[in-house]
């Protein structure tokens, strides 16, 4: 393990309407904040305006801010973000830079050196899933509402934040909001048939190079039952001297309370440990390739609760055709 | 137009299996020939994708990769 922890946190934001718009506890927008009434600039992931993929933007205002708040659940496309980045440094002027990790790590192999003003947040990653899934996802929502999607929330929190769900907002103002255990895409992501290959075997994971990592305090009911009441709480741990004084500097916009790293990853796996590779990887790509997304739907993401039913179904089918 | 690098110089190879590559790009934005494009497989996961008539073989997209630095233990920064 290179992995440095200076200390860990569960924290969330004062601001109330501040932490309903991220998927946690809001320190993202907290901490880009800081680094913008400073003159600094913002870097992280936002969703392409017709959904369809995940970039990296430059924000240097707080109306651009909201873009980057709240998880994507897509690898965000680099494109020339690290040459811009390696720009601003180069002036002088403070950079925050957020993405998953292995992203925060591209940077900093690419930068080849230390800045005094680049700040890195990384969110701890699960894996990432397939561009190409998430395509057909968004075509067939589109098709079936017969209107263009304009966002999605992939968090939304609005009913709970330990069960949350994607919400998804439409051209024709159609709202819909669909639970994560009921969700086709978010069924086929977290059933982890869809990832990335290296993301089974994440090397960044042992080697992180942010000042700080951000998460969502898995387990909290547990390690300090009076903090949470399921708005989202978020876990902060601090890996570099520069981390420190960043998370100190807005230590008083925060609720926080200082646990172990132990408490605070007891419940969130994918800080330290890559998902395995399901037998059916393999499978679900060949048929990715070759169905359209409502036989996907039915093959692969099938709600549990319902997932006898569907077995009996396939077998009836089996037998009669 | 002749070329001044050693043409008889291996070809870099930027990951040998797709688990060996995260996708973070940092080959790509490194390589001073813009010789290196980020390109989708078919699973929609981008990959980057060598062009050899413009690579000049110095080899800074290697040890740009955090993660054949991390295999080497010479993650240092």
């Amino acid at each position: 393990m290179y992995n440095n922890i200076i200390a860990t946190y569960a924290a969330y934001a004062k601001d109330k309407s501040l932490r309903m718009t991220s998927s946690s506890g809001a320190i993202f927008p907290v901490l880009a904040r800081q680094i913008l009434s400073k003159d600094g600039v913002v870097y992280g992931v936002a969703l392409s305006f017709d959904c369809r993929m995940a970039e990296f933007i430059r924000v240097d205002n707080l109306f651009n801010l909201s873009r980057l708040c709240g998880s994507k659940y897509l690898q965000a496309k680099v494109g020339n973000i690290y040459q811009q980045v390696k720009k601003d440094l180069e002036i002088g002027i403070k950079v925050l830079f957020s993405g998953v990790t292995c992203q925060i790590n591209g940077l900093k192999s690419f930068l080849k050196k230390d800045y005094e003003n680049l700040f890195c947040v990384d969110v701890v990653c699960y894996g990432v899933p397939s561009p190409v899934l998430w395509r057909k996802y968004v075509e067939q929502a589109e098709k079936q509402n017969k209107s263009r999607l304009i966002s999605v929330n992939f968090r939304c929190k609005d009913k709970s934040w330990m069960n949350f769900g994607v919400k998804k907002l439409y051209e024709n103002k159609n709202e819909l909001y669909i639970s994560k255990d009921k969700d086709s895409f978010m069924l086929m992501f977290l059933r982890n048939y869809c990832l990335r290959p290296s993301c089974y075997k994440c090397v960044a994971k042992n080697v992180k190079m942010s000042d700080l990592t951000i998460a969502d305090f898995w387990g909290i009911e547990d390690i300090a039952p009076k903090m949470n009441d399921d708005k989202g709480i978020s876990l902060v741990i601090i890996r570099t001297n520069k981390g420190t004084r960043l998370f100190n500097s807005i230590k008083n916009k925060l609720e926080y309370k200082e646990v172990s790293y132990e408490e605070g990853v007891r419940n969130n796996s994918a800080e330290y440990k890559s998902v395995i590779r399901p037998k059916e990887r393999d499978i679900f790509f060949y048929d990715m390739n070759k169905f359209e997304f409502d036989i996907l739907q039915k093959k692969y993401a099938v709600p549990t609760t319902g997932l006898f039913r569907g077995i009996i179904k396939q077998k009836i089918k089996k037998y009669f055709l | 137009m002749e070329k001044n690098y050693n043409i008889t110089k291996k070809i870099p190879v930027l990951y040998e299996h797709k688990e060996d590559c995260c996708g973070c790009a940092a080959c790509y934005a490194i390589c001073p020939c813009c010789a290196i494009s980020m390109v989708e497989d078919e699973e929609g996961f981008e990959y980057p994708q060598l062009d050899n008539d413009k690579c000049e073989r110095c080899y800074i997209c290697l040890s740009s990769c955090p993660i054949k630095r991390v295999s080497m233990y010479e993650f240092n920064i």
